[in-house]
């Protein structure tokens, strides 16, 4: 599935120009899906840019081609085993934060 | 019966997944099988003599050829067959190409498959009776349905041969989108030169009969005999007094309706007609709009009208013609661009998309040809593309390329810098295709002369701030992501099928592709004909296209359809519905099932008219007394089959 999806890219770039982080990455989300594709996939793990995105859905929004770039920002960020425990919150963060953001911030954190 | 069988190779279309050899070895241990054979080309005349030959030195009274889709090749073993003296109906084909090499691959299961369906034919073709077709007249006159640039040279090709033609256009103009255009690539010549010689022909041409405003509601019939019924829009102006003085659309008082024609960047008055060069040059009243027609006060056209044209009280007039042949020359219109928020199209005036700009650098359009910001009227300085707008796009757009807006942009480019040498011009492409004669040649003029600026990559978000549209952009060369200003965004919008095409092709029962475009016989041999006999296909109906491929398909839809009216009779397919009146019982369903009215009750029992069936079996399988039966495909001879497949 994700891989027939990653296929379909054409590398028009509209997910970087519509991305609000894109200026400040060091490598754009239709990079990521490009070196994916390539089976280079440990150049996105590596990159800075999956922990800058918003996870705010813009590249999926306008991709003609159906492809998620920030999917593949979640994926790798759940590679990394990067941990933070969830005590290190406060209650009122645990309490407001809609379930979806707290699991992709948590995965940010540092 | 002696059947006599062969197996075909195809190359090794068949022959790389069929054991040939093995087919043609099993099939014999049938009694009534005297001869069976393998060949590379069973189509090629080696092939067609080889089976010439087995069907004299054999004396077969029916023949198998197991090979390609009857789509493809029944008609030459049929013709193969008659040659040798054999009727035409007593050949079968098995199809193992399409339903078993090409989408089998285990060689095994495969051979399997096949010599099923060897043997099913071999059942059907032991019962197959001799046919003989019959012959049905042609009327001598064809309908083009679409006035653009499609069904005007279509029209007139036709005409040339001798014969009538009537020209539908639901608009009050022929022309289409070829007279909103400003200049035409790759020459540049003026679209209106070219094409209003073409369209003054038509109207003059004696064998061209035009009805504008007009739309056609109903089709019945088949090749060589259709009936179709048409709806000539009241206009509410008489054609024969109006002298197109134009005195009525000035003294109109209800003027801000937003013209069609000019994409709703300039107005129109109620009573109307679409562009100066319109044919017929006589107005329409919209009823929609006009005040009389609203609330009974004003008809002030009809009391500056000399000639007193303007008739309140006309109505539509609808009237049944018969033709031998239709073409289909619908055309196309843009995509709307509802779905896409992230490019300010509804937001901000400048953002316009190309067609609209063919109006604004237009001598007749709304500014004169003067390039000019919709929103304040002043020359944009600098000026973005963005390309493949709602094409390639499977999420909110079209799965294809509109293959038109790489040529036509690079057109606008090099219109704009001709014009205003010193604008500064921005193209976001993805890729820029530009095939056809002298098409890059032309992109690259762009470029090379004109300066023009193509940037590989895409605009991400539109907004437009002081009158100033700012955009978020990429440059995929350069892998950066950037921020640019322009006084005026053009997109190339994706064009699709018009919105009259699909309950056109429900009418004349021929089919669409999934995106609304009609489907052509072939897609390499039968480009212009459609899978309805009789009904052809001119134009971008059929799929993107520019001018100068739409005017090539648009003759050679002339020359089909001519091939048919040039004929006096047509043979007709005699695999027709047959009733048993000693079985029927007079209940008449069949008569309500059958989609070409071929069939009515004639003293208690029903019967079906050669001429007018044409063989889908709806009546055979309905009828509770199994009185109906279709020659060719009789129930024994099916259940033959099937048995033989479930043997
Ligand atoms: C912005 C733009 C610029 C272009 N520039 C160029 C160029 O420079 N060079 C070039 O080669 N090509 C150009 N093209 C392409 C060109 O417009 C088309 O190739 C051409 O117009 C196709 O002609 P058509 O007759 O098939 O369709 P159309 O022009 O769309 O004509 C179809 C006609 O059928 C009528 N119709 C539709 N449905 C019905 C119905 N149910 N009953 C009766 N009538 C009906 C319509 O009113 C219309 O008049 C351009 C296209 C665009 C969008
Ligand atoms: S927008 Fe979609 S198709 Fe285009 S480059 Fe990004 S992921 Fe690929
Ligand atoms: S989800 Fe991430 S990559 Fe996608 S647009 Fe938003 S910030 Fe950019
Ligand atoms: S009657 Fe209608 S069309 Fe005629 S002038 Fe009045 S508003 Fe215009
Ligand atoms: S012709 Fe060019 S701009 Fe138009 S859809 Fe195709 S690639 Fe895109």
């Amino acid at each position: 599935m994700w891989k027939t999806m990653i296929e379909r890219c054409m590398q028009c770039g509209r997910c970087s120009a519509a991305c609000p982080v894109a200026p400040f990455m060091d490598m754009p989300p239709h990079k990521w899906v490009y070196y994916a594709r390539n089976g280079e996939g440990e150049r996105v793990q590596n990159a800075g840019a999956i922990w800058q995105c918003l996870s705010c859905f813009c590249c999926e929004a306008r991709c003609p081609r159906g492809v998620k770039p920030a999917q593949l920002a979640e994926e790798k960020r759940a590679l990394s085993n990067k941990v933070v425990l969830l005590e290190s919150l406060s209650e009122h963060v645990i309490e407001n934060m809609p379930q979806q953001l707290l699991v992709a911030a948590l995965r940010k954190a540092r | 019966m002696r059947i006599g069988v062969f197996v075909c190779h195809c190359g090794s279309n068949i022959k790389a997944t069929i054991d040939a050899e093995y087919i043609a070895a099993q099939v014999q241990q049938d009694a009534k099988v005297v001869h069976a054979a393998e060949y590379p080309y069973l189509c090629a005349e080696g092939g067609q003599q080889k089976i010439i030959n087995a069907v004299r030195e054999y004396q077969l009274t029916g023949v198998v050829i197991c090979a390609c889709s009857p789509r493809m090749h029944e008609n030459t073993f049929r013709k193969t067959a008659a040659k040798a003296g054999l009727n035409p109906y007593q050949i079968e084909i098995a199809n193992i190409r399409e339903q078993c090499s090409w989408v089998h691959k285990n060689k095994d299961a495969a051979t399997g498959k096949a010599l099923k369906l060897a043997k099913a034919a071999i059942a059907r073709v032991k019962l197959a009776l001799p046919l003989f077709a019959g012959e049905s007249a042609v009327t001598k006159r064809a309908l083009v349905i679409g006035g653009g640039i499609a069904g005007i040279q279509t029209a007139l090709d036709i005409a040339e041969a001798g014969f009538a033609v009537d020209l539908v256009e639901s608009t009050p103009s022929i022309g289409g989108k070829m007279a909103q255009l400003d200049k035409t690539f790759p020459t540049l010549d003026c679209a209106a030169c070219i094409l209003t010689p073409k369209m003054v022909d038509a109207a003059a041409h004696e064998k061209i009969t035009l009805h504008t405003y007009s739309e056609v509601e109903e089709v019945e019939g088949f090749v060589g005999n259709f009936t179709a019924t048409i709806r000539k829009k009241a206009r509410s102006v008489d054609m024969k007094k109006c002298t197109g003085c134009g005195a009525c659309w000035e003294k109109c008082p209800s003027k801000r309706i937003p013209s069609e024609f000019d994409c709703g960047l300039a107005n129109r008055t109620a009573i109307y007609t679409p562009f100066a060069q319109a044919v017929p040059n006589v107005p329409v009243i919209d009823r929609a709009t006009c005040i009389k027609f609203k609330n009974g006060r004003c008809g002030l056209c009809a009391d500056v009208c000399q000639p007193a044209a303007i008739d309140f009280t006309q109505e539509d007039a609808v009237f049944t013609q018969e033709y031998g042949v239709i073409i289909a020359a619908t055309g196309y219109q843009v995509f709307s661009l509802d779905a896409y928020g992230e490019y300010a199209y509804h937001d901000s005036k400048n953002v316009i998309t190309s067609l609209e700009l063919e109006r604004l650098m237009n001598a007749a359009g709304p500014t004169g040809g003067k390039l000019q910001r919709p929103s304040d009227g002043k020359a944009p300085k600098k000026i973005t593309f963005i390309q493949c707008v709602g094409s390639r796009d499977i999420t909110r757009g079209k799965p294809y390329c509109s293959k038109i807006c790489c040529m036509y942009t690079a057109k606008h480019a090099i219109a704009i810098k001709e014009k205003y040498p010193e604008a500064e011009i921005e193209i976001f492409y993805i890729d820029v295709r530009t095939p056809g004669k002298g098409f890059d040649e032309f992109y690259r003029r762009a470029v090379e002369v004109y300066g023009v600026r193509y940037i590989k990559g895409q605009v991400g978000k539109i907004a437009e701030m002081n009158g100033i549209l700012h955009m978020q952009a990429v440059d995929l060369l350069e892998n950066k992501r950037f921020d640019t200003t322009a006084d005026m965004v053009v997109l190339a919008a994706a064009i699709e099928p018009s919105p009259g095409a699909k309950p056109l092709a429900q009418m004349l029962a021929t089919p669409m592709d999934t995106l609304r475009f009609f489907s052509e016989a072939h897609p390499k041999l039968r480009p212009v004909e459609s899978a309805t006999a009789g009904i052809f296909l001119s134009g971008v109906c059929h799929g993107p296209k520019d001018i100068p491929e739409t005017v090539a398909q648009a003759s050679a839809a002339a020359c089909k359809a001519i091939g048919v009216l040039a004929k006096d009779k047509l043979i007709t397919n005699p695999c027709v519905a047959k009733v048993n009146d000693k079985k029927c019982t007079g209940c008449g369903r069949c008569i309500d099932v059958c989609p070409y009215k071929a069939i009515s009750l004639e003293s208690n029992a029903a019967e079906a008219n050669p001429a007018l069936c044409q063989g889908c079996g709806g009546c055979a399988s309905l009828c509770p007394s199994n009185a109906m039966d279709l020659n060719g495909f009789t129930h024994k001879q099916v259940l033959a089959e099937v048995d033989a497949l479930c043997r």
